[in-house]
C-alpha cells in the first residue's frame, strides 16, 4: 500500500527535520515523550518521502495527531482544541484534493498524475483545497488563530519542532503539487497574485503583532508565521529563482527558529519566568546564552553577516526580476519593521534595567544540552553567511530533479543569480574589520567611572518611580504603535473576534436541534405523521 | 337493494372504510391523547383496523373458512385464502404480547414517577 | 446443516434455560462458540437458501449470500465478544433469554427471505430491544422503554400495512417474487407502499427526520446494550433497507434522495452531538452521523463505494463497542457518564481504548475507519458526486470538533477516578483495539470481502 521514492526535495526537508530532532534531543525532555516524537518524525518521513499521495496523507495525519498528544501535557484544552480541529480542517482539505485527483485519475500514485486533461473548475477546486491546507499549516490570516496559543503553550521542545519544521510541511505541499502536479499555467494567474499577496499581508500583521507581544514564546510564535509569510509570496510567483529563493529561506528560518526558540527556553527554563516584563538585563548573567542570540536575531532580520541576509538577497532579487515592485515593497516594509521585535527579543531578555525581583537576577546555570541545538543552529547560519553558495548545488538538484533549470550559481562563497550576485567572504571580512575597530574605541574610549545602577537609580530625571511602576522598556515596546492609523487596526482586531463568532453560532445550531432529539413521543410521532404526509404530497404532485 | 353490498366490490369498499375511519379514531388517540394506557390502547385500535382491512378484504360471501376439519379434507375454491388468515392470527399474538408488555411498563413507570402522562415525561434528553 | 440452526439454537437454548440455570456462563459461550462455528462452516458454500416447512406461501424461507453473511458474521463475533466480557459477572437468567431473542431477531432479519418472516422477526428484534432498554428498571429505563415502543409501534403499524398492501395485490410474501412483480402494480400503489416500507423501516434504520427517538432510547438503556444496539440492531435495518431498495430496483432520482437524507442525516446528529455533555447521547449522535454516512453510500450502486461503506458498518461497529464498553467501565468507576467524568479518570489502558476508537471513527490513518471512509470518498469522487465528498469531509470535521473536545477536556484536569478492569477485559478490549489498527495497515483481505458482497448486493437475490 505504501510506497515511497527518495527525492532531493524530500531530503533537504527531511534532513532538516532529523538535524532538528536529534539537536533536540540534548534540550531535556520527559521519559515517554519519545514515542510520540519517533512516531513524529516516522510521518514526517512518510510526507516527505511518499511516492503516492495516500501515503501523503497518512504520514499527514499521523503528524497532526502525534502532534496533539505533545502539546496535549501542558496546553489547556482550549488551545488543544484550536490546535486539532484547524489542523485537521487542513488534513480533511488535503484529503479532499487527494479524493478530487483519484476521481480524475483513477490512481493516487505520482507518477500517473497528469492534471493537464481535467477540467478548469476541477482544477481551480483542487488548487484551492489545497489553498486551504497551506493556509491553516502556514497560519495565514485569519487561519493563524491556531498557532500562537500552541506555540506559548507547547513546550519548548515542541514549540520548536512545530516552528521550524512543521510550519515548512505546508510549503513542501506547495512546491509538490503545484510545481510538479499542477503548474501555474494549468491555473488561473489571479489565484497565485492572491496568495503572494495574503502572504505578505499575513507577514505584516503578523511583525506587529509580535512587536506588541509580552511573551518571548508568542512574539516568536508571530514571527515565525511572518517568515512563513515571506516564503509563500515568494514561492507564489512560481518562477524558478523564486522556488530556489523559498527553499533558501525556509532553510535559513529553519535553522534560526531552531536557536532562537531554545534559546529563549534555556531563559525561561531557568529563571521560571515567561514575559518580557518580567524579565531583563540579564546579557551578563547568561553572556553566552545572550551572544548566540544575537546572532540569531542577526540572521532573523536578514542583515548581511549571516544566512539571513543570503536567503533575504535572494527573495529582493526574486521580487525584481519579476516585476513586483509593490509587492517587494510589502516585504520590505514587513522586514524593516521586524527589526523592531528582534530588537525588542534581545532587549528585553539581555539588555536594558535589571529586574528588581531578586530570583531572576540570581545568576543561574542553563544545562548545557540547550547549547546543543542554538550552536548547531548558530554555526550552520555563520557557515551559510560566509559561504552563501555552499548550499547551491544542492538546492540546484532539487530544481533539476523537479525538471527545472537552475538560476543559482556561484562558488562556495558567491551567490550569484542572473540579477545579481555577492561574495560572502567579502562581507565577512568587511564586517569583522569594522568590528574589531569599534570594538577596540569601545574598550579604549569607555567611561571607567561606571558603576553598577540600582533600576530605581534615575532620580536626576525629575521624578522618582514607585516601586511599582515597571521601568523595563520592554515591558511597553510597541505600545505607542497604536497610535498609527492602520497599525492600529492591526492590534486591535483579533482571530477570535471571527472564530468565536463562528464557535457560539455553530453552538446555537447545535442547541436548537438537541431540542428535536428531546422530544416526547406523542411530538416524534406527530413529526412522523407530517412526515409521511409531506411525502404523500410530494408524491401526489 | 342489500344484495348487492354482497358483491366483493361494495363489500370490499365499506369495509376498507370501516377500516380507515377505525384508523383514523385509532391515530387521533395516539396523536393527541396524554395518559399512556390511551395511547397503547390507540394503538391496539389502529391493529385491529389493519386486521379487519386486511381479513375483509380477502372474503367473499359464500366462502368458508379455511379449515381442514369435519370431513372436508383438502383447500378448495370454496374456502377464502388461508394465508391472511394466518397472518393475522400472528399478528393478533404479537400484538397481544406488544400491548401486555407496554402496559406493564406503564404500570411501572407508575409506581416510580406517580404520573401517566406522557407530556410529563421528562427523564431523558440533553438537559438532564 | 440448515441456517434454521442459526436462529432456532438461540431460542431452544432459551427455552431450556431452567434445566441449567447454574452453569449459564459456559452454557452461554458454548452457545456463541458453536453459532461462530456454524457461521464459519457456512463460509465455502455461499450462497445458501432453504425453505423450511410448508410449501410456499406459508412457508419460512431464509437466504444466506455474501452480503448477509457479512452481517451474520458480524453480529454472531460481537455477541461472542460480548460474552465473554461477562463471564467473571454473576449470570443473568433474563439477559441469556432477551439477549438470544435479540440475536435471533437480527439474525432473523438479515436471514429472512420472505417479507412476513421479516416482519416476524422485526417484532422479535423490537421485542427484545424494549426489554433491553428497560433493563435497568429504573424511571429513566421506562420512560425510554415507553418511548421506544410507542415510535416502534407506529414503524410496525406501517410495515404492516405495507405488507398487507403487497399480499394484496400480488399475492406473494417471498422477498424475490416481490422484487420481480413490483413493477406490475399501478404506479400510485407502488409510491405508497414503498413510502410505508421507507418510514417503517426508516425509523429502525434510524435516518432523518425519523431518527429523533434514538439518542433518548441510548441514554435510557445500560450502556452495554447501547453497544449491541448501535453494532447489530441498527446494521441489520440498515442491511434490510438497502436489501429492499435493491429488490424494488428503485429509479435513480429516488436514490439520490435516499444519498441527500443520508447525509442530512450525518450533518444533524453530528451538529447535535457537539454541544452534549452526555457521553450516552454524544455515542448515540454518532452512531446516528455514522450511519448516515453508510447509508448515504449504500444508496450510491456503485461497488466500490458499497464495499467501503459495508467496511465502515465493520469498522464503526467495532469502534462503538470499544467506545461504549470502556463508557461502562468509566461509569462503573465514577458513576457518571458526562464529558466531566471522562476528563477525570486515570487508566492509560482505557484512553489509549477510547482514542482508538474516536480515531476509527472520525476516520484518521492507520486505522481500519480511513480505510472505509477513504474508499467511500475516493468512489463518489470517480462517479463524480463532488459535493457529496465535500459535505462528508466538512461534516467529518464537526465530528472531529466533539470528540477532540471530549479528549481535550482531560488537559489539566485532576485525574481522581481509578479504573479497575480485569486483565481478561483488558485483553478483550485491547484485541478489539488492535483489530482496527491491523485492518486499517492491511485492509487486503477484508476489503476483497466487502468488495464481493458489495457486488452480489447490487446484483438482486437469487430466486428461491
Amino acid at each position: 500500500m505504501f510506497s515511497f521514492a527518495i527525492t532531493p526535495l524530500g531530503n533537504l526537508f527531511f534532513g532538516m527535520s532529523v538535524v532538528v530532532f536529534v539537536s533536540l534531543l540534548f534540550a531535556g525532555g520527559r521519559r515517554g515523550e519519545w514515542l510520540w516524537y519517533v512516531l513524529l518524525l516516522g510521518s514526517l518521513g512518510l510526507v516527505f518521502y511518499a511516492d503516492d499521495l495516500v501515503t501523503l496523507f497518512i504520514g499527514w495525519e499521523i503528524m497532526s495527531w502525534s502532534s496533539y498528544f505533545l502539546i496535549a501535557r501542558r496546553a489547556s484544552s482550549a488551545t488543544l482544541q484550536k490546535y486539532i480541529v484547524f489542523n485537521l480542517a487542513a488534513a480533511f482539505a488535503l484529503l479532499g484534493a487527494l479524493v478530487l485527483i483519484y476521481g480524475a485519475e483513477g490512481s493516487v500514485a505520482y507518477v500517473a498524475i497528469d492534471l493537464s486533461t481535467l477540467a478548469p473548475s476541477h482544477r481551480i477546486a483542487i488548487a484551492l483545497l489545497l489553498f486551504g491546507t497551506l493556509f491553516i499549516k502556514s497560519g495565514i490570516v485569519p487561519f493563524h488563530y491556531w498557532v500562537v496559543d500552541t506555540y506559548a503553550q507547547a513546550d519548548e521542545r515542541f514549540s520548536t519542532v512545530l516552528s521550524a519544521i512543521i510550519s515548512k510541511v505546508g510549503i513542501f505541499l506547495f512546491i509538490l503539487f503545484f510545481v510538479r502536479f499542477l503548474p501555474a499555467e494549468l491555473l488561473p494567474k489571479g489565484l497565485f497574485v492572491l496568495l503572494a499577496w495574503l502572504g505578505v499581508i499575513t507577514s505584516i500583521i503578523a511583525t506587529f503583532k509580535a512587536i506588541d507581544e509580552d511573551e518571548p514564546k508568542r512574539l516568536l510564535a508571530y514571527s515565525s508565521i511572518a517568515q512563513v509569510g515571506y516564503i509563500i509570496t515568494v514561492i507564489a510567483l512560481l518562477t524558478n529563482s523564486a522556488l530556489e529563493a523559498a527553499l533558501y529561506h525556509a532553510v535559513i528560518h529553519t535553522f534560526v527558529k531552531l536557536l532562537l526558540f531554545v534559546n529563549v527556553a534555556a531563559i525561561l527554563h531557568t529563571t521560571g519566568r515567561n514575559t518580557f516584563s518580567t524579565l531583563g538585563g540579564l546579557m551578563n548573567t547568561y553572556l553566552l546564552n545572550f551572544l548566540l542570540l544575537v546572532i540569531g536575531i542577526i540572521a532573523l532580520a536578514g542583515v548581511p553577516l549571516l544566512g539571513g541576509f543570503s536567503s533575504k538577497f535572494l527573495i529582493y532579487t526574486t521580487l525584481l526580476e519579476a516585476h513586483q515592485g509593490l509587492l517587494l515593497a510589502a516585504v520590505m516594509f514587513s522586514s524593516a519593521s521586524a527589526f523592531l521585535y528582534c530588537y525588542k527579543l534581545v532587549y528585553g531578555i539581555y539588555l536594558g534595567q535589571p529586574t528588581h525581583d531578586p530570583e531572576v537576577s540570581a545568576p543561574g546555570r542553563i544545562p548545557w544540552g540547550y547549547y546543543v541545538p542554538q550552536v548547531v543552529g548558530a554555526a550552520l547560519l555563520l557557515i551559510l553567511g560566509a559561504l552563501p553558495g555552499a548550499i547551491v548545488p544542492y538546492v540546484n538538484t532539487i530544481l533539476e530533479d523537479l525538471s527545472l533549470a537552475p538560476v543559482m550559481d556561484g562558488g562556495a562563497t558567491v551567490l550569484a543569480t542572473p540579477f545579481a550576485s555577492f561574495n560572502g567572504l567579502v562581507i565577512w571580512e568587511a564586517f569583522v574589520g569594522i568590528f574589531l575597530l569599534i570594538l577596540l574605541g569601545f574598550l579604549l574610549l569607555k567611561n571607567r567611572s561606571t558603576r553598577p545602577r540600582d533600576r530605581y537609580d534615575i532620580s536626576y530625571c525629575g521624578e522618582v518611580p514607585r516601586p511599582d511602576v515597571n521601568l523595563h522598556y520592554g515591558y511597553g515596546m510597541g505600545r505607542e504603535l497604536i497610535r498609527i492609523g492602520g497599525i492600529r487596526t492591526i492590534l486591535t482586531h483579533h482571530a477570535h473576534a471571527l472564530w468565536g463568532r463562528v464557535i457560539v453560532v455553530a453552538g446555537d445550531g447545535s442547541h436548537l436541534i438537541q431540542r428535536l432529539y428531546s422530544l416526547t413521543a406523542q411530538n416524534i410521532a406527530w413529526l412522523f405523521v407530517a412526515f409521511v404526509t409531506a411525502l404523500l404530497y410530494l408524491e401526489v404532485h | 337493494m342489500l344484495e348487492t353490498l354482497n358483491q366483493p366490490a361494495y363489500l370490499h369498499f365499506v369495509i376498507t372504510v370501516g377500516a380507515f375511519v377505525l384508523f383514523a379514531i385509532g391515530l387521533i388517540g395516539v396523536l393527541s391523547k396524554k395518559n399512556l394506557f390511551k395511547i397503547f390502547l390507540s394503538f391496539s385500535i389502529i391493529e385491529s383496523s389493519l386486521f379487519l382491512f386486511f381479513i375483509g378484504n380477502h372474503y367473499e360471501v359464500g366462502k368458508r373458512a379455511p379449515i381442514v376439519a369435519d370431513g372436508v379434507t383438502t383447500f378448495d375454491h370454496q374456502m377464502v385464502d388461508p394465508v391472511p388468515q394466518a397472518m393475522i392470527l400472528t399478528t393478533i399474538v404479537i400484538g397481544i404480547a406488544v400491548l401486555a408488555l407496554g402496559l406493564s411498563y406503564v404500570v411501572c413507570y407508575y409506581r416510580l414517577s406517580g404520573h401517566t402522562r406522557i407530556d410529563k415525561m421528562d427523564e431523558l434528553g440533553d438537559a438532564s | 446443516m440448515s441456517l434454521l440452526l442459526l436462529i432456532a439454537l438461540p431460542l431452544i437454548a432459551s427455552f431450556l434455560m431452567p434445566f441449567y440455570r447454574r452453569f449459564l456462563r459456559p452454557v452461554t459461550l458454548g452457545l456463541d462458540l458453536g453459532l461462530v462455528g456454524l457461521v464459519y462452516a457456512f463460509y465455502g458454500q455461499l450462497p445458501v437458501q432453504e425453505m423450511v416447512s410448508f410449501s410456499s406461501p406459508l412457508s419460512i424461507a431464509f437466504r444466506l449470500d455474501t452480503a448477509s453473511y457479512f452481517f451474520v458474521a458480524l453480529f454472531v463475533g460481537i455477541r461472542l465478544f460480548d460474552s465473554m466480557y461477562r463471564l467473571r459477572e454473576a449470570a443473568d437468567p433474563s439477559y441469556f433469554i432477551v439477549g438470544n431473542l435479540f440475536l435471533v431477531g437480527v439474525l432473523g432479519l438479515v436471514l429472512s427471505a420472505d417479507i412476513f418472516n421479516l416482519y416476524i422477526f422485526f417484532e422479535i428484534a423490537s421485542i427484545s430491544a424494549y426489554i433491553f432498554t428497560a433493563m435497568k428498571q429504573d424511571q429513566q429505563g421506562y420512560a425510554g422503554a415507553i418511548t421506544y415502543m410507542i415510535v416502534g409501534g407506529i414503524a410496525s403499524i406501517f410495515l404492516l400495512l405495507a405488507i398487507m398492501l403487497i399480499y394484496l395485490h400480488l399475492g406473494y410474501l417471498t422477498l424475490s417474487a416481490i422484487g420481480a412483480g413490483f413493477h406490475t402494480l399501478d404506479a400510485s400503489m407502488q409510491r405508497l407502499i414503498l413510502i410505508l416500507l421507507f418510514v417503517g423501516f426508516g425509523i429502525k434504520a434510524e435516518i432523518f427526520p425519523l431518527n429523533l427517538w434514538v439518542a433518548d432510547i441510548y441514554q435510557a438503556a445500560p450502556i452495554r446494550v447501547d453497544a449491541l444496539f448501535s453494532s447489530m440492531l441498527s446494521k441489520a435495518y440498515l442491511f434490510l433497507f438497502f436489501h429492499l431498495v435493491y429488490l424494488l430496483h428503485p429509479d435513480p432520482a429516488s436514490l439520490r434522495f435516499l444519498t441527500v437524507i443520508g447525509l442530512v442525516s450525518f450533518a444533524v446528529a453530528e451538529l447535535s452531538a457537539l454541544r452534549s455533555r452526555n457521553l450516552k447521547r454524544i455515542f448515540a449522535y454518532s452512531t446516528l452521523g455514522q450511519l448516515g454516512v453508510a447509508f448515504a453510500a449504500l444508496a450510491s450502486t456503485d461497488p466500490m463505494i458499497i464495499a467501503g461503506a459495508l467496511f465502515l458498518i465493520g469498522a464503526h461497529s467495532v469502534a462503538k463497542v470499544l467506545l461504549f464498553f470502556g463508557l461502562d467501565a468509566l461509569e462503573e468507576a465514577s458513576g457518571s457518564v458526562q464529558v466531566e467524568a471522562f476528563a477525570t479518570f486515570r487508566s492509560p489502558f482505557l484512553l489509549t481504548v477510547f482514542a482508538i476508537g474516536f480515531l476509527s471513527i472520525l476516520g484518521i490513518p492507520p486505522l481500519a475507519g480511513f480505510i472505509a471512509k477513504l474508499t467511500i470518498l475516493e468512489g463518489f469522487a470517480a462517479t463524480g458526486y463532488f459535493w457529496v465528498v465535500g459535505s462528508i469531509l466538512f461534516v467529518s470535521l464537526i465530528e472531529a470538533t466533539y470528540f477532540f473536545r471530549i479528549l481535550s477536556k482531560r488537559a489539566h484536569a485532576e485525574k481522581t477516578v481509578e479504573i479497575s478492569l480485569s486483565s481478561g477485559r483488558m485483553i478483550l478490549l485491547g484485541l478489539l483495539a488492535a483489530g482496527l489498527i491491523i485492518l486499517g495497515i492491511f485492509p487486503g483481505e477484508a476489503m476483497a470481502f466487502c468488495t464481493h458482497a458489495a457486488q452480489i448486493f447490487l446484483s438482486g437475490v437469487p430466486h428461491v
